[in-house]
C-alpha cells in the first residue's frame, strides 16, 4: 500500500487487518499514524514516494522475504496546494511523482515477480481524474494521468491476469478535503445526488471491494463520490 | 460458500429476466448473500422452475412473476405482490433484456420497438414501481443491466446498442433523481459472457473479443452476479450513478 497513513489510506489499512490481510505499506510525515497501524499487524516503511528507486527497493525486499503481493493500492499525495500563480517547476515535478509516477514504477515492478499469478491493483484519484469539477492543476493533471495510466496498464496487463482500476473520489469528511475551498464543497454537494460528503470507511469498502474480491473487473474508472 | 454469506441478510430483491442466464445468476448470488428473493420471467415456465429450483437449493424460497417487463399492469402487480409478502422492497434489479443479431437494414420498425421496450421501458416501469415503497423506507438500491461497449470498441446491433445507452443515461438522471431519499442507483456493464445474449454473436465476433480481450476469455454471469451483490449491499453506500463494466478491461 503506496500511502498508508492518509485520511483513506489508513481506513483502508484497518479493513484490511479486519479482514486478516497483513500488509506492507508506506508513509511520509505521520509516524504515530504508521506505529498504530503497525501494532495491527502491518508493516510500516517510512518512505518518500517521490523517490523511483526506493519504491523498487521496497518491491525487492518484499520478493526477497518471500512476499511478493496479491494486491496493490496507491493511495498518495503530494500535499502541494499552491495557486497556478504561485506553483514553480519543482512542485509540479512533485505532484507527478507521487501521483502518477510512484503507481506506475510499482506497477512495473511488481508485474514481473508475479510470474503469472493473479493480482489487483486499485488506485485512487480525485474526482478531477472523471469529472470537470474545479481542482488544482497539478492535481487534476496527476488524477488524469492515474486514470491513462488504468486504462493502458489493463490492456497491457489483463494477459498476465493483473488487474488495475482507479476510484476518482469525491469530497470526504477529512484528509485533502480539509483544504477544498468551502463555496465549491457548498457547490459540490448541492449537484451531489447523495448530498453529503462521504466517509474513509465507505470509501475504503469500495476498494477493499476490488482488492480483495474481484475477478474481472479491469480498466475501470469511476467515481465514488456521492452521484457527482 | 461466497465469502460474505451475510452481505444481503434481511434485504427483499426483485430481479428481472431472473428465469436463464445472468438474471439466474443473480437471483442465486443475491439468495446464497442472506436475501429474499423474487424474480420475474417472460415466456420459459421450464426454465423459471428450474431457476425457482436453484433458488431453494441456495436456501431461498423464491416468489415467482410471469409477465412483460413493458407491461405496466403486470409490473405494478408484481411490486405490489412482493410489497404485500415482505412489506416492502429494498432492492431492484433491472435486468430482463433482448437482444437480436442483426444488422440495420433488416431491423424492422417492431423490431426496434420491442428491443426499446424491453430493455428501457421495462427498466422505467419497474423503477417508477420500486420506488414508491423505496421512497417510503427511504433507502434502497436499483441496479440496472446494460452492456459494455461504453467507451469500448466492440460491435453491436443498433438497436440493442440504442437501448443500452439509454439505460446508462436512465441511470444517471434516475440516480440524481432518487438520491435525496437515500436510493443508488448505478448501471453494471458486463462484457461477452461465456452463457447469454452475447453468445449469438457470429463465431467470428466472439473470436474477434477473445483476441481483443485484455482477460483472454469470456466472463462469467455469476462473476457479474458477485458484482451486483457488493453494489447493492449496505457496503455499498456511496457510489450512485456509476457505470461498472465486468468486461476483464474490454
Amino acid at each position: 500500500m503506496l500511502g498508508g497513513t492518509g485520511h483513506v489510506g489508513a481506513a483502508v489499512l484497518a479493513g484490511l487487518a479486519r479482514a486478516g490481510v497483513p500488509a506492507w505499506f508506506t508513509y511520509f510525515a505521520n509516524t504515530a499514524r504508521a506505529d498504530e497501524l503497525a501494532r495491527a499487524g502491518h508493516r510500516a516503511h517510512r518512505l518518500d514516494l517521490r523517490r523511483a528507486d526506493d519504491i523498487r527497493a521496497l518491491l525487492g525486499e518484499m520478493a526477497m522475504a518471500g512476499c511478493v503481493p496479491d494486491v496493490l493500492i496507491h493511495c498518495a499525495a503530494h500535499p502541494d496546494w499552491r495557486s497556478l500563480e504561485e506553483l514553480d517547476d519543482a512542485g509540479w515535478d512533485d505532484v507527478q511523482a507521487v501521483g502518477v509516477r510512484a503507481a506506475f514504477v510499482a506497477v512495473q515492478a511488481l508485474a514481473p515477480r508475479l510470474a503469472g499469478r493473479a493480482a489487483d491493483i486499485v488506485l485512487c484519484a480525485g474526482l478531477s481524474a472523471v469529472r470537470p469539477v474545479p481542482a488544482h492543476v497539478q492535481a487534476a493533471a496527476a488524477h488524469a494521468g492515474l486514470a491513462g495510466l488504468t486504462r493502458s496498464f489493463a490492456r497491457a496487463l489483463g494477459p498476465k491476469k493483473i488487474r488495475i482500476n482507479l476510484l476518482a473520489l469525491g469530497i470526504l469528511d477529512g484528509g485533502t478535503a480539509n483544504r477544498i475551498d468551502a463555496g465549491f464543497a457548498r457547490d459540490h454537494l448541492r449537484f451531489a445526488a447523495l448530498g453529503r460528503t462521504g466517509t474513509a470507511d465507505e470509501v475504503a469498502r469500495a476498494i477493499l471491494w476490488l482488492a480483495l474480491e474481484n475477478t474481472y473487473v479491469s480498466g475501470m474508472v469511476v467515481p465514488v463520490a456521492g452521484g457527482i | 460458500m461466497p465469502a460474505h454469506p451475510d452481505r444481503l441478510a434481511g434485504k427483499r430483491v426483485l430481479v428481472t429476466g431472473g428465469s436463464r442466464n445472468l438474471g439466474r445468476a443473480i437471483a442465486v448470488a443475491c439468495t446464497r448473500a442472506g436475501a429474499r428473493v423474487a424474480f420475474t420471467y417472460s415466456m420459459n415456465d421450464d426454465d423459471a422452475a428450474s431457476a425457482a429450483a436453484a433458488v431453494k437449493e441456495a436456501g431461498g424460497d423464491p416468489l415467482v412473476f410471469k409477465g412483460s417487463v413493458a407491461d405496466a399492469a403486470h409490473v405494478d402487480a408484481t411490486v405490489r405482490a412482493v410489497v404485500a409478502a415482505w412489506g416492502g422492497l429494498d432492492v431492484l434489479v433491472n435486468n430482463a433484456g433482448i437482444t437480436q443479431i442483426l444488422p440495420i437494414a433488416l431491423v424492422e420498425e417492431a423490431d426496434w420497438d420491442h428491443v426499446m421496450s424491453v430493455n428501457v421501458k421495462g427498466a422505467y416501469l419497474f423503477a417508477r414501481a420500486a420506488l414508491r415503497p423505496m421512497i417510503k423506507a427511504r433507502a434502497g438500491h436499483i441496479l440496472n443491466i446494460g452492456a459494455f461497449g461504453e467507451g469500448r470498441v466492440v460491435h453491436s446491433p443498433v438497436h440493442y446498442a440504442a437501448s443500452k445507452a439509454a439505460l446508462a443515461g436512465f441511470t444517471d438522471a434516475l440516480a440524481r433523481d432518487v438520491g435525496r431519499y437515500g436510493i443508488l442507483v448505478n448501471l453494471v456493464q458486463p462484457g461477452l459472457l461465456a452463457t447469454g445474449l452475447g453468445q449469438g454473436s457470429p463465431q467470428a465476433r466472439l473470436e474477434e473479443y477473445l483476441e481483443q480481450n485484455p482477460a483472454q476469455r469470456f466472463g462469467t454471469v455469476e462473476e457479474v452476479a458477485d458484482v451486483v451483490v457488493w453494489l447493492v449491499s449496505g457496503a455499498n453506500t456511496f457510489m450512485t450513478g456509476v457505470r461498472v463494466p465486468v468486461d476483464g478491461g474490454a
